[in-house]
């Protein structure tokens, strides 16, 4: 594997034994960017086996290996130098942690004897990182380094899955020493639902006439989506999902009502209103999820399945709280319940009444029957990465996923520039998917950087740049609730965006007329390599519905 | 609310920043703070803090940092000084 002669003896750099420990945990790619700090790990890569993606700035590395993570359900790895390479790291970390997404970061340190001094490019990354991460290390002897990664891949993907930051001294990573015997862990026994609880639930779910299922990322993050699927089939209870929940069943499946909260479907909202049971599977009461909290769900007993203790009861009393695995969870809830047909006539009745209209007048294009169409010409193994906005809540809407690594979206940070890197961690992970990047021209100016990315290894990613020539989603709260006090959302400077990704090595086209939809998504679907659509779009559009701020969700409006 | 703690720490780096900016970041002010190491590889952490928010979350939020070995809560005003010789407290699911 390694062309380096050493690699054969037993004393080992602390960065070799990092390289090492990487390769001994299965990991083949990891993104990143160098700088001083980190050289002896740079040093130590070439030729070592590991595949490095440069990123074009430390944040495209994070966010990308946070999409590696999501896919792969493995530890994403992204590594850059102390200082303003570390500190570029927080958002994706940040972004990891929100989410619940395994991810390894390594950060390069100043060495040891500097540490304190004010020394150049030294950061407390450490410190900085303490809220976002699920835990952290400082590297002080370079012999600990294969117990501190193995424990730090265990701890990132095990449990509640999040990011784990490893600060690596400079001074330690030149460290020669006999090369450490390899860690033994104690296997972490994932945490199992306990019988009362289940008996708990399941007399709630007997009792129930009007019960909805509310299934959250957390179900996908388990690999609890087939028993999901079989419970919500058994019971026939009739399911809504968070965003992050999207496409744990099938968009089509006739028992599925859509997302709930600020921007869901009205059917999903109104079931919510009125069921009488919500079993919540791998959510966390998101408060774009439920609008105002005092009356979401008002008249239901509360199921709440969470991997998390923690989360159980943490906003919502949940009268049956049932904290472990989520497969065996619902495993043990099959029979527990017939659905009453009146509720299910009822939910598919709101279904019906609302569901999505695609008739708006004018010539123009109309971004959610794009975005249809988008699902529906890009076929099952199309994995759709968002950026932060209304293009965001449009794909959420108006896309078809029936698995939920099909979309992958910055949920609880809501990071505007996640959408590019996210396709190239996904690109990478999994190089026969066709991993589209649906962006806004406010969120693509983020990390347009990584378009360099897309060209330097040929990754096969497409663009939908969504341009309406604003911050679409802020304008349009300036405009319903700012009493239309537009300010700073004009981005009628924007640059020639086509030219930028052509500039970038990138084939890019744009359109802004109705009947050029389809073309332009033939010609971006069956280009070679990177492509970009550049999409013209009115300024004025809004999402729809909405859930105003301080509302309950069934308080929601619609286009006037 | 006022809550009463007892956190069992490991002695490794951070485990102290770790905990105490997690007390505070969930929305609970802290009133009294002791620590004592009272052996080579664990200490214990005393608070009393103070919110609206009830002291169980706190205590399972807690319960999910590595570097926390077991918590223990009361919400009694009995003095605390007897829990420090207390052995090892059991991490509670």
């Amino acid at each position: 594997m390694s062309a380096r002669p050493e690699a054969a003896i037993s004393v080992r750099s602390g960065a070799q034994l990092m390289i090492d420990a990487l390769l001994g945990q299965g990991v083949r790619h990891v993104f990143g960017y160098p700088g001083g700090a980190i050289m002896p790990l740079y040093d130590a890569l070439v030729d070592s086996g590991l595949e490095h993606i440069l990123c074009r700035h430390e944040q495209g590395a994070a966010l990308a290996a946070d999409a590696y993570g999501r896919v792969t359900r493995r530890a994403g790895v992204c590594i850059a130098t102390s200082g303003p390479g570390a500190t570029n790291l927080v958002t994706g970390i940040a972004n990891a942690f929100m989410d619940s997404v395994p991810m390894v970061v390594i950060t390069g340190q100043v060495a040891t004897a500097l540490q304190g001094t004010d020394a150049f490019q030294e950061v407390d990354i450490f410190g900085i990182t303490l809220p976002v991460v699920k835990h952290s290390y400082v590297v002080r002897e370079a012999a600990d380094i294969p117990a501190i990664v193995a424990e730090a891949f265990q701890l990132a993907e095990q449990g509640r899955p999040g990011p784990v930051l490893i600060d690596f001294p400079k001074n330690v990573s030149t460290a020669m020493v006999p090369a450490p015997p390899a860690p033994r862990l104690t296997a972490r026994q994932a945490p199992q639902p306990e019988a009362a609880a289940i008996a708990a639930a399941r007399d709630m779910l007997a009792q129930a006439r009007r019960p909805l299922l509310l299934a959250g990322g957390g179900v996908a993050i388990a690999n609890a989506e087939e028993a999901l699927r079989r419970f919500a089939a058994d019971s026939r209870i009739p399911v809504v999902t968070t965003l992050k929940g999207l496409g744990v069943v099938p968009t089509d499946e006739p028992a599925f009502l859509g997302m709930l909260g600020m921007h869901g479907n009205a059917a999903a909202n109104h079931a919510v209103q009125n069921c009488d049971l919500l079993m919540v599977v791998g959510a966390r009461f998101d408060d774009r999820a439920t609008g105002q909290l005092d009356h979401f769900a008002p008249t239901a007993r509360i199921i709440h399945v969470d991997i998390d203790a923690a989360e159980i009861s943490k906003l919502r009393q949940a009268d049956a709280g049932v904290a472990g695995e989520l497969a065996p969870a619902l495993d043990g809830l099959l029979g527990a319940t017939e659905v009453d047909a009146r509720w299910r006539a009822q939910c598919g009745a709101w279904k019906q009444e609302f569901a999505w209209r695609y008739d708006a007048p004018g010539e123009g294009i109309f971004a959610p029957a794009l975005l249809r169409d988008l699902s529906r010409m890009g076929g099952e193994d199309m994995v759709i990465t968002c950026d932060v906005g209304q293009h965001q809540m449009w794909v959420a809407q108006h896309c078809a996923f029936s698995d939920p690594l099909q979309h992958l979206s910055s949920g609880g940070l809501g990071t505007m520039g996640f959408g590019l890197p996210a396709a190239i961690g996904v690109k990478v992970a999994r190089p026969a998917a066709r991993a589209v990047c649906v962006t806004g021209d406010g969120s693509i100016m983020m990390n347009i950087q990584e378009l360099a990315t897309l060209r330097r290894y040929g990754l096969d990613v497409k663009i939908v740049l969504l341009d309406n020539a604003a911050l679409g989603l802020v304008r349009q709260w300036q405009e319903l609730f700012f009493d239309e006090n537009y300010s700073e959302v004009d981005l009628s400077d924007n640059p020639d965006f086509a030219a930028v990704a052509r500039a970038f090595g990138v084939a890019a086209r744009t359109i802004s007329q109705r009947d050029e939809v389809d073309s332009g998504l033939e010609w971006l679907l069956g280009a070679e390599g990177p492509a970009m659509l550049h999409v013209l779009i009115d300024p004025r559009e809004n999402v729809w519905p909405l859930v105003p701020p301080g509302k309950a969700n069934h308080q929601m409006i619609k286009a006037s | 609310m006022e809550h009463r703690l007892l956190i069992e720490l490991k002695n490794c780096e951070g485990a102290l920043l770790r905990a105490l900016g997690l007390v505070e970041r969930r929305g609970y002010r802290i009133r009294t703070c002791n620590l004592r190491a009272d052996e080579a590889d664990r200490s214990v952490l005393e608070l009393t803090v103070f919110s609206e928010r009830p002291g169980a979350l706190l205590k399972r939020q807690l319960e999910r940092l590595h570097d926390v070995l077991g918590v223990r809560l009361e919400e009694s005003c009995e003095p605390w000084v007897r829990e420090l010789n207390k052995p090892s407290i059991a991490r509670t699911q």
